[in-house]
Protein backbone atom coordinates (compact mmCIF):
# COMPACT_ATOMS: atom_id res chain seq x y z
CA UNK A 1 0.00 0.00 0.00
CA UNK A 2 1.36 3.33 -0.96
CA UNK A 3 0.97 6.34 1.25
CA UNK A 4 -0.20 9.47 -0.58
CA UNK A 5 1.35 12.77 0.35
CA UNK A 6 -0.81 15.86 0.80
CA UNK A 7 0.71 18.80 -1.17
CA UNK A 8 -2.35 21.03 -0.76
CA UNK A 9 -1.27 22.38 2.63
CA UNK A 10 2.10 23.71 3.75
CA UNK A 11 3.90 21.51 6.17
CA UNK A 12 3.59 22.50 9.81
CA UNK A 13 6.86 23.98 11.20
CA UNK A 14 8.77 21.52 13.19
CA UNK A 15 9.94 22.16 16.77
CA UNK A 16 13.29 23.36 15.36
CA UNK A 17 11.40 25.68 12.98
CA UNK A 18 9.49 27.22 15.91
CA UNK A 19 12.74 27.73 17.76
CA UNK A 20 14.17 29.61 14.77
CA UNK A 21 11.06 31.78 14.57
CA UNK A 22 11.38 32.58 18.28
CA UNK A 23 15.05 33.52 17.93
CA UNK A 24 14.27 35.64 14.86
CA UNK A 25 11.40 37.32 16.71
CA UNK A 26 13.71 38.05 19.66
CA UNK A 27 16.38 39.56 17.39
CA UNK A 28 13.74 41.64 15.65
CA UNK A 29 12.32 42.82 18.95
CA UNK A 30 15.77 43.87 20.17
CA UNK A 31 16.48 45.72 16.90
CA UNK A 32 13.09 47.41 17.05
CA UNK A 33 13.65 48.49 20.62
CA UNK A 34 17.11 49.85 19.79
CA UNK A 35 15.75 51.76 16.82
CA UNK A 36 12.92 53.24 18.90
CA UNK A 37 15.31 54.24 21.67
CA UNK A 38 17.79 55.78 19.19
CA UNK A 39 15.02 57.83 17.58
CA UNK A 40 13.63 59.04 20.89
CA UNK A 41 17.14 60.00 22.12
CA UNK A 42 17.71 61.86 18.85
CA UNK A 43 14.43 63.73 19.25
CA UNK A 44 15.25 64.59 22.88
CA UNK A 45 18.70 65.96 21.95
CA UNK A 46 17.23 67.88 19.00
CA UNK A 47 14.65 69.50 21.25
CA UNK A 48 17.46 70.40 23.69
CA UNK A 49 19.33 72.02 20.79
CA UNK A 50 16.22 73.98 19.80
CA UNK A 51 15.74 75.14 23.40
CA UNK A 52 19.42 76.07 23.76
CA UNK A 53 19.33 78.03 20.48
CA UNK A 54 16.20 79.86 21.61
CA UNK A 55 17.76 80.88 24.92
CA UNK A 56 20.95 81.93 23.09
CA UNK A 57 18.91 84.15 20.77
CA UNK A 58 17.05 85.64 23.76
CA UNK A 59 20.30 86.30 25.57
CA UNK A 60 21.75 87.94 22.45
CA UNK A 61 18.71 90.19 22.17
CA UNK A 62 19.04 91.22 25.82
CA UNK A 63 22.78 91.98 25.53
CA UNK A 64 23.40 95.62 26.43
CA UNK A 65 24.52 97.53 23.32
CA UNK A 66 28.25 97.77 22.76
CA UNK A 67 29.63 101.03 24.07
CA UNK A 68 28.57 103.57 21.53
CA UNK A 69 30.89 105.73 19.55
CA UNK A 70 34.52 106.43 20.09
CA UNK A 71 37.36 104.32 21.32
CA UNK A 72 37.85 106.95 24.04
CA UNK A 73 34.39 106.18 25.43
CA UNK A 74 35.05 102.44 25.41
CA UNK A 75 38.43 103.05 27.05
CA UNK A 76 36.87 105.15 29.81
CA UNK A 77 34.29 102.46 30.35
CA UNK A 78 36.87 99.72 30.93
CA UNK A 79 39.12 102.04 32.99
CA UNK A 80 36.16 102.96 35.19
CA UNK A 81 35.62 99.30 36.04
CA UNK A 82 39.33 98.60 36.58
CA UNK A 83 39.53 101.59 38.93
CA UNK A 84 36.60 100.33 41.01
CA UNK A 85 37.77 96.73 41.16
CA UNK A 86 41.43 97.49 41.76
CA UNK A 87 41.87 100.74 43.70
CA UNK A 88 45.55 101.75 44.11
CA UNK A 89 45.67 100.93 47.83
CA UNK A 90 44.46 97.37 47.16
CA UNK A 91 47.07 96.78 44.46
CA UNK A 92 49.80 98.22 46.72
CA UNK A 93 48.67 95.99 49.58
CA UNK A 94 48.84 92.91 47.37
CA UNK A 95 52.33 93.85 46.12
CA UNK A 96 53.53 94.51 49.68
CA UNK A 97 52.33 91.07 50.83
CA UNK A 98 54.60 89.40 48.29
CA UNK A 99 57.81 91.27 49.18
CA UNK A 100 60.37 89.07 50.95
CA UNK A 101 62.62 90.56 53.65
CA UNK A 102 65.58 91.28 51.35
CA UNK A 103 63.58 93.07 48.66
CA UNK A 104 62.43 96.70 48.47
CA UNK A 105 60.79 98.80 45.77
CA UNK A 106 62.41 101.96 44.41
CA UNK A 107 59.40 102.75 42.31
CA UNK A 108 55.94 101.53 41.42
CA UNK A 109 53.74 102.58 38.50
CA UNK A 110 50.09 101.71 38.13
CA UNK A 111 48.50 102.32 34.74
CA UNK A 112 44.73 101.88 34.44
CA UNK A 113 43.41 100.72 31.09
CA UNK A 114 41.79 97.51 29.88
CA UNK A 115 43.84 95.96 32.67
CA UNK A 116 45.79 97.42 35.56
CA UNK A 117 49.43 97.36 34.55
CA UNK A 118 51.94 97.29 37.39
CA UNK A 119 55.60 98.25 36.90
CA UNK A 120 57.89 97.62 39.83
CA UNK A 121 61.43 98.92 40.27
CA UNK A 122 62.74 96.07 42.39
CA UNK A 123 65.92 96.24 44.47
CA UNK A 124 67.04 92.96 46.09
CA UNK A 125 69.99 92.51 48.44
CA UNK A 126 70.79 89.10 46.94
CA UNK A 127 69.85 87.21 43.80
CA UNK A 128 68.05 84.60 45.94
CA UNK A 129 65.76 87.28 47.43
CA UNK A 130 64.91 88.52 43.95
CA UNK A 131 64.21 84.98 42.72
CA UNK A 132 61.92 84.37 45.71
CA UNK A 133 59.98 87.57 44.94
CA UNK A 134 59.55 86.70 41.25
CA UNK A 135 58.39 83.21 42.19
CA UNK A 136 55.82 84.59 44.63
CA UNK A 137 54.64 87.13 42.05
CA UNK A 138 54.28 84.49 39.34
CA UNK A 139 52.41 82.15 41.69
CA UNK A 140 50.06 84.82 42.98
CA UNK A 141 46.48 84.68 41.71
CA UNK A 142 46.41 88.49 41.77
CA UNK A 143 49.16 88.94 39.18
CA UNK A 144 49.44 87.69 35.65
CA UNK A 145 51.86 88.02 32.74
CA UNK A 146 54.88 88.66 34.95
CA UNK A 147 57.75 89.95 32.78
CA UNK A 148 61.06 90.65 34.50
CA UNK A 149 63.31 93.09 32.64
CA UNK A 150 67.10 92.92 32.38
CA UNK A 151 68.96 92.66 35.71
CA UNK A 152 71.63 95.09 36.83
CA UNK A 153 73.94 93.75 39.52
CA UNK A 154 75.90 96.37 41.39
CA UNK A 155 76.16 94.74 44.78
CA UNK A 156 72.36 94.71 44.79
CA UNK A 157 70.09 93.29 42.10
CA UNK A 158 68.02 95.96 40.32
CA UNK A 159 65.26 94.89 37.94
CA UNK A 160 62.18 96.46 36.40
CA UNK A 161 59.28 93.99 36.52
CA UNK A 162 56.00 94.30 34.65
CA UNK A 163 52.80 92.46 35.57
CA UNK A 164 49.05 92.75 35.11
CA UNK A 165 46.87 92.96 38.22
CA UNK A 166 43.87 90.63 38.42
CA UNK A 167 41.33 91.92 40.91
CA UNK A 168 39.55 89.43 43.15
CA UNK A 169 36.24 88.47 41.57
CA UNK A 170 37.18 90.48 38.50
CA UNK A 171 37.82 89.42 34.93
CA UNK B 1 13.44 25.56 3.10
CA UNK B 2 10.52 25.16 5.49
CA UNK B 3 8.32 27.98 6.71
CA UNK B 4 10.10 28.26 10.09
CA UNK B 5 13.41 28.95 8.38
CA UNK B 6 11.76 31.40 6.00
CA UNK B 7 10.24 33.31 8.91
CA UNK B 8 13.60 33.33 10.69
CA UNK B 9 15.37 34.77 7.66
CA UNK B 10 12.60 37.33 7.14
CA UNK B 11 12.81 38.43 10.78
CA UNK B 12 16.61 38.71 10.60
CA UNK B 13 16.34 40.81 7.43
CA UNK B 14 13.75 43.06 9.07
CA UNK B 15 15.93 43.43 12.20
CA UNK B 16 18.91 44.24 10.03
CA UNK B 17 16.93 46.83 8.10
CA UNK B 18 15.83 48.44 11.36
CA UNK B 19 19.39 48.51 12.62
CA UNK B 20 21.01 49.93 9.47
CA UNK B 21 18.09 52.01 8.31
CA UNK B 22 16.78 53.50 11.53
CA UNK B 23 18.98 52.96 14.60
CA UNK B 24 22.36 53.82 13.07
CA UNK B 25 21.22 56.99 11.23
CA UNK B 26 19.42 58.09 14.42
CA UNK B 27 22.60 57.57 16.47
CA UNK B 28 24.67 59.53 13.93
CA UNK B 29 22.11 62.34 14.01
CA UNK B 30 22.18 62.27 17.83
CA UNK B 31 25.98 62.61 17.83
CA UNK B 32 25.76 65.61 15.48
CA UNK B 33 22.99 67.17 17.58
CA UNK B 34 25.04 66.64 20.75
CA UNK B 35 28.03 68.38 19.15
CA UNK B 36 25.75 71.25 18.14
CA UNK B 37 24.31 71.37 21.66
CA UNK B 38 27.82 71.64 23.10
CA UNK B 39 28.69 74.46 20.71
CA UNK B 40 25.48 76.37 21.51
CA UNK B 41 26.06 75.92 25.26
CA UNK B 42 29.64 77.23 24.96
CA UNK B 43 28.42 80.18 22.94
CA UNK B 44 25.67 80.87 25.49
CA UNK B 45 28.16 80.80 28.36
CA UNK B 46 30.51 83.13 26.50
CA UNK B 47 27.63 85.51 25.73
CA UNK B 48 26.51 85.39 29.37
CA UNK B 49 30.03 86.33 30.51
CA UNK B 50 30.23 89.16 27.94
CA UNK B 51 26.87 90.42 29.09
CA UNK B 52 27.89 90.39 32.76
CA UNK B 53 31.15 92.15 31.89
CA UNK B 54 29.35 94.88 29.91
CA UNK B 55 26.83 95.39 32.69
CA UNK B 56 29.62 95.70 35.24
CA UNK B 57 31.44 98.24 33.04
CA UNK B 58 28.30 100.28 32.51
CA UNK B 59 27.49 100.24 36.23
CA UNK B 60 31.05 101.31 37.04
CA UNK B 61 30.93 104.12 34.50
CA UNK B 62 27.59 105.28 35.89
CA UNK B 63 28.99 105.28 39.44
CA UNK B 64 31.94 107.46 38.35
CA UNK B 65 29.61 109.78 36.42
CA UNK B 66 27.43 110.22 39.50
CA UNK B 67 30.52 110.87 41.59
CA UNK B 68 31.76 113.52 39.15
CA UNK B 69 28.49 115.44 39.02
CA UNK B 70 29.05 119.18 39.07
CA UNK B 71 25.52 120.54 39.47
CA UNK B 72 26.06 123.08 36.70
CA UNK B 73 29.43 124.31 37.98
CA UNK B 74 32.62 124.06 35.93
CA UNK B 75 34.04 120.52 36.16
CA UNK B 76 37.53 122.01 36.56
CA UNK B 77 36.47 124.12 39.54
CA UNK B 78 34.60 121.24 41.18
CA UNK B 79 37.48 118.76 40.77
CA UNK B 80 40.09 121.29 41.92
CA UNK B 81 38.06 122.10 45.03
CA UNK B 82 37.46 118.42 45.76
CA UNK B 83 41.16 117.57 45.40
CA UNK B 84 42.24 120.51 47.56
CA UNK B 85 39.78 119.35 50.23
CA UNK B 86 41.29 115.87 50.09
CA UNK B 87 44.86 117.12 50.28
CA UNK B 88 44.12 119.58 53.10
CA UNK B 89 45.69 118.44 56.36
CA UNK B 90 47.59 115.56 54.76
CA UNK B 91 51.18 115.37 56.12
CA UNK B 92 52.78 115.70 52.68
CA UNK B 93 54.95 118.39 51.10
CA UNK B 94 55.78 119.81 47.66
CA UNK B 95 52.20 119.52 46.46
CA UNK B 96 51.69 120.46 42.80
CA UNK B 97 48.19 120.41 41.34
CA UNK B 98 47.11 121.04 37.76
CA UNK B 99 43.47 120.69 36.72
CA UNK B 100 42.40 121.38 33.14
CA UNK B 101 39.30 120.75 31.02
CA UNK B 102 39.30 117.45 29.16
CA UNK B 103 37.58 116.38 25.92
CA UNK B 104 34.43 114.23 26.04
CA UNK B 105 33.65 111.75 27.45
CA UNK B 106 35.91 113.19 30.18
CA UNK B 107 35.12 116.39 32.05
CA UNK B 108 38.34 117.51 33.76
CA UNK B 109 41.86 116.13 33.87
CA UNK B 110 44.11 116.43 36.94
CA UNK B 111 47.80 115.96 37.69
CA UNK B 112 48.87 115.92 41.29
CA UNK B 113 52.35 115.44 42.77
CA UNK B 114 53.41 115.29 46.41
CA UNK B 115 56.35 114.17 48.56
CA UNK B 116 56.06 112.33 51.85
CA UNK B 117 56.37 109.02 53.64
CA UNK B 118 55.10 105.85 52.01
CA UNK B 119 52.14 105.53 54.40
CA UNK B 120 51.15 109.18 53.98
CA UNK B 121 51.34 108.97 50.20
CA UNK B 122 49.26 105.79 50.15
CA UNK B 123 46.66 107.52 52.33
CA UNK B 124 46.78 110.54 50.00
CA UNK B 125 46.19 108.32 46.96
CA UNK B 126 43.18 106.79 48.71
CA UNK B 127 41.77 110.25 49.37
CA UNK B 128 42.26 111.77 45.92
CA UNK B 129 41.41 108.78 43.73
CA UNK B 130 37.95 107.29 44.06
CA UNK B 131 34.25 107.93 44.08
CA UNK B 132 34.63 110.61 46.78
CA UNK B 133 36.34 112.97 44.31
CA UNK B 134 35.12 111.26 41.14
CA UNK B 135 38.74 111.10 39.91
CA UNK B 136 39.16 107.98 37.75
CA UNK B 137 42.85 107.05 37.91
CA UNK B 138 44.90 106.88 34.73
CA UNK B 139 48.33 106.54 36.22
CA UNK B 140 49.93 106.59 39.67
CA UNK B 141 53.67 106.61 40.18
CA UNK B 142 55.54 106.19 43.46
CA UNK B 143 59.21 106.99 43.09
CA UNK B 144 62.14 106.97 45.47
CA UNK B 145 64.81 109.58 44.82
CA UNK B 146 67.47 109.66 47.53
CA UNK B 147 65.65 109.70 50.83
CA UNK B 148 62.59 111.28 49.29
CA UNK B 149 59.46 109.41 48.17
CA UNK B 150 57.16 111.13 45.71
CA UNK B 151 53.78 110.33 44.25
CA UNK B 152 52.41 111.48 40.88
CA UNK B 153 48.74 110.95 40.15
CA UNK B 154 46.98 111.48 36.83
CA UNK B 155 43.29 111.00 36.39
CA UNK B 156 40.08 112.47 35.06
CA UNK B 157 36.45 112.92 35.95
CA UNK B 158 33.68 111.74 33.63
CA UNK B 159 31.23 114.09 31.97
CA UNK B 160 27.67 113.83 33.23
CA UNK B 161 25.17 112.49 30.70
CA UNK B 162 23.22 115.30 28.99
Amino acid sequence: MTRSRDFSTRPEPSRRGWALVLVGAFVFAVAARQATTARSVREAVRSQVTEARRSLAELGARLPPREAGTRDEAGVNTRALAALEAPPSTVLGDVAMLLPAGVRLDGLDLTYGREVEVRLQVVARQAGDYDAFIERLARSARFDGVEPGPERREGEVRVSVRAAYRPEGGR
Amino acid sequence: MNSGRLAFVALLLAASALHWGVALPARRATALAEAELGRVKTETESLRQRRAERERRRAAEEAWRQAGRTGGESPVTVLRRSLLDSIGGAPVSGVRLDVVPAPAPLAAHARLSADGSFDDLVRLSQRVVGLRTGLVPERLRWKVSGSQLSLDVEGATLRDRP
